[in-house]
């Protein structure tokens, strides 16, 4: 599949890279897919591949890409990735999306809005949650805090605003619903989501080698738990 | 090694908002990780290199009011950024040079009357464990630093000296008439003295500037903004005239970085800093060119800020100009130092 590449810069030190490709799975895919392919090509001076549902960002240093021509930093990393992309081949339909299955405990005791959205959706609790983990999701974007990822896919029943007070502190593995998407709090954030249910999975490690458990493009299943089975698992885990 | 060196340094007093930083967290965006590092990168570069540090070693930054600081040993510092006064014994230390004070000194921090953020290196290496890659302070997410959060009474810092150490001063034990020694030169000022005048920032314009009214356009080019005493780490809060942008419902974030100028549903627009997210969902009119990165995180709550459009391969030009020059001085300032130990 010939694919075509738009550069568009952000600020000096940065650029967006978007596609014209109908990718028949999602358009995070593609971006987590295209990052992953970036990053295997090691391009002198890039910091940060960032890719965030129909976009990726690429964060470089310019000072690596000073050449003797006219040409500016910018235009001379576009000409390495425009050629470097061109070659690359994508066979969408063979290739793997890494599927995470994640254990959700949907008792209504960590559950903490699912009874107020019940009542304003007018859908018993049991129908809200066959809603949630029936889906499979796509990691559209990772960010607002580190490991959070928006989860697209989420039915349109479940599309519903953010609250309208805040919580300060929602407390970690909390699995939430807002504004389309579905998301997991991997610590204690702040935050205006809709909590349905909590998972003991972890998220996010501030450890070198372990970092995050999603990268954008991965699909997502939501597997119902006990609430003994999450307490088991929690105790064992340090939540802070 | 380190168990038989006493810390060197113990807060006395925090300050306002007292960090350890660096060039910050490189690499971890994609899992949603903030950047960090200092605000005024220059200014940390050139303190590290008036002790002799390398570039990005870690510093001590500091917001608005400077800590106040007991060494327990000999030492070399520098400070340079914002002009914050530091004494010992009521004898202000000089700003942007190498300065050997003496066990035993307390160091007094003040005000800024000029800028906002501050550094203070010193010689050695800063023994703080590195957290994805850095020692960054990220008082949001809780990590790097001392246990991820901003400086309070009593910490201590652990500083050790390189085996083969060339501290500058080697040979000064003792202090003179001053309760510190220092040089006959230094480093000026990196960012440029803010006058009465606004301070100009350069922007490269980004697709949706392109996109919107001219009218918003003529506005945004026309005002002078107000930083906002909300304004942060994350962010540099501006007030003034309002810009109207179309806000797109449901609009998936996107990427965004340094410098990148929001525009939430009140029109005033918000400037993205070191702290900043790694994705955000209001619409950016643009980005602060890299080369007035140090005047727009230096502008204080009340300064006045207005932006000129400038374009990518201008932006690029004098960019590398301006790290070219910094290179310069960082050398020469290397030369002077080992000129120092003869």
């Amino acid at each position: 599949m010939a694919i075509h590449f738009t550069y568009t810069p952000l600020g000096d030190r940065g650029l967006i890279i978007e596609t014209n490709c109908d990718y028949p799975k999602t358009h995070s895919s593609m971006s987590g897919l295209i990052a992953d392919k970036i990053r295997a090509l090691k391009v002198k001076g890039v910091t940060d591949v960032v890719p965030a549902f129909n976009k990726l960002a690429i964060h470089y240093d310019p000072m690596q890409w000073v050449s003797s021509s006219l040409r500016s930093p910018h235009d001379e990393i576009v000409k390495y990735l425009n050629q470097k992309l061109e070659s690359i081949e994508i066979d969408a339909e063979s290739h793997e999306l890494k599927m995470v299955h994640i254990p959700v405990c949907y008792d209504d005791e960590v559950g903490l809005d699912l009874l107020e959205l019940s009542s304003y959706l007018n859908t018993p609790t049991s129908d809200l949650i066959k809603l949630h983990c029936s889906n499979i999701y796509t990691v559209g974007a990772i960010g607002f805090a580190p490991g959070f990822a928006y989860l697209e896919g989420l039915d349109s029943l479940l599309s519903v605003s953010r609250r309208s007070e805040p919580r300060t502190r929602v407390p970690a593995g909390s699995v939430a619903i807002a504004g389309g998407y579905s998301g997991i709090y991997p610590s204690v954030l702040p935050g205006g989501w809709h909590i349905i249910g909590r998972s003991h999975a972890s998220l996010f490690e501030t450890k070198d080698s372990a970092g995050a458990l999603l990268s954008v493009g991965d699909q997502v299943r939501f597997n119902p738990i006990s609430i003994e089975e999450l307490n088991l698992h929690q105790s064992t885990r340090d939540y802070k | 090694m380190t168990a038989t060196q006493p810390p060197l340094i113990e807060i006395l007093n925090p300050g306002l908002l007292t960090t350890i930083q660096d060039k910050g967290r490189l690499g971890w965006q994609e899992q949603g990780v903030s950047v960090s590092g200092a605000a005024d990168l220059n200014s940390m570069m050139v303190a590290n290199s008036l002790v002799g540090n390398d570039g990005d070693a870690p510093v001590i930054e500091f917001v608005m009011l400077a800590p106040t600081l007991f060494f327990s040993r000999d030492c070399v510092i520098a400070f340079t950024g914002a002009d914050f006064s530091f004494t010992i014994d009521d004898v202000p230390l000089p700003h942007g040079r190498p300065i050997k004070i003496f066990a035993g000194s307390i160091l007094k921090g003040g005000r800024s009357y000029r800028g906002v953020y501050g550094y203070l290196s010193i010689y050695g290496v800063v023994c703080v464990d590195k957290v994805m890659g850095s020692v960054a302070t990220d008082t949001g997410n809780h990590f790097g630093g001392i246990a991820g959060r901003k400086f309070k009474t009593s910490d201590t810092i652990l500083v050790r000296e390189p085996s083969k150490s060339c501290a500058p001063f080697k040979n000064v034990k003792s202090r003179g008439l001053l309760p510190f020694v220092s040089t006959n030169w230094g480093v000026k000022d990196l960012f440029n003295v803010v006058t009465h005048e606004d301070t100009l920032l350069r922007f490269i314009p980004s697709k949706r500037w392109i996109d919107s009214a001219d009218r918003t356009r003529k506005t945004f080019l026309a005002s002078a903004y107000q930083v906002s005493s909300q304004s942060n780490r994350m962010g540099i809060r501006l007030t003034g005239e309002k810009i109207e942008i179309e806000q797109i419902k449901l609009q998936p974030s996107e990427p965004v970085v340094m410098g990148t100028i929001q525009i939430p549903p009140n029109g005033q627009p918000i400037v993205l800093s070191v702290d900043r997210q790694t994705i955000g969902g209001y619409p950016s009119i643009g980005v602060v060119a890299s080369i007035d990165r140090t005047k727009l995180v230096q502008a204080q709550p009340g300064d006045s800020l207005r932006f000129l459009k400038t374009s990518l391969a201008d932006a690029q030009e004098v960019l590398i100009r301006e790290r070219n020059a910094i290179k310069d001085l960082v050398r020469t300032i290397t030369n002077r130092l080992q000129e120092l130990n003869l």
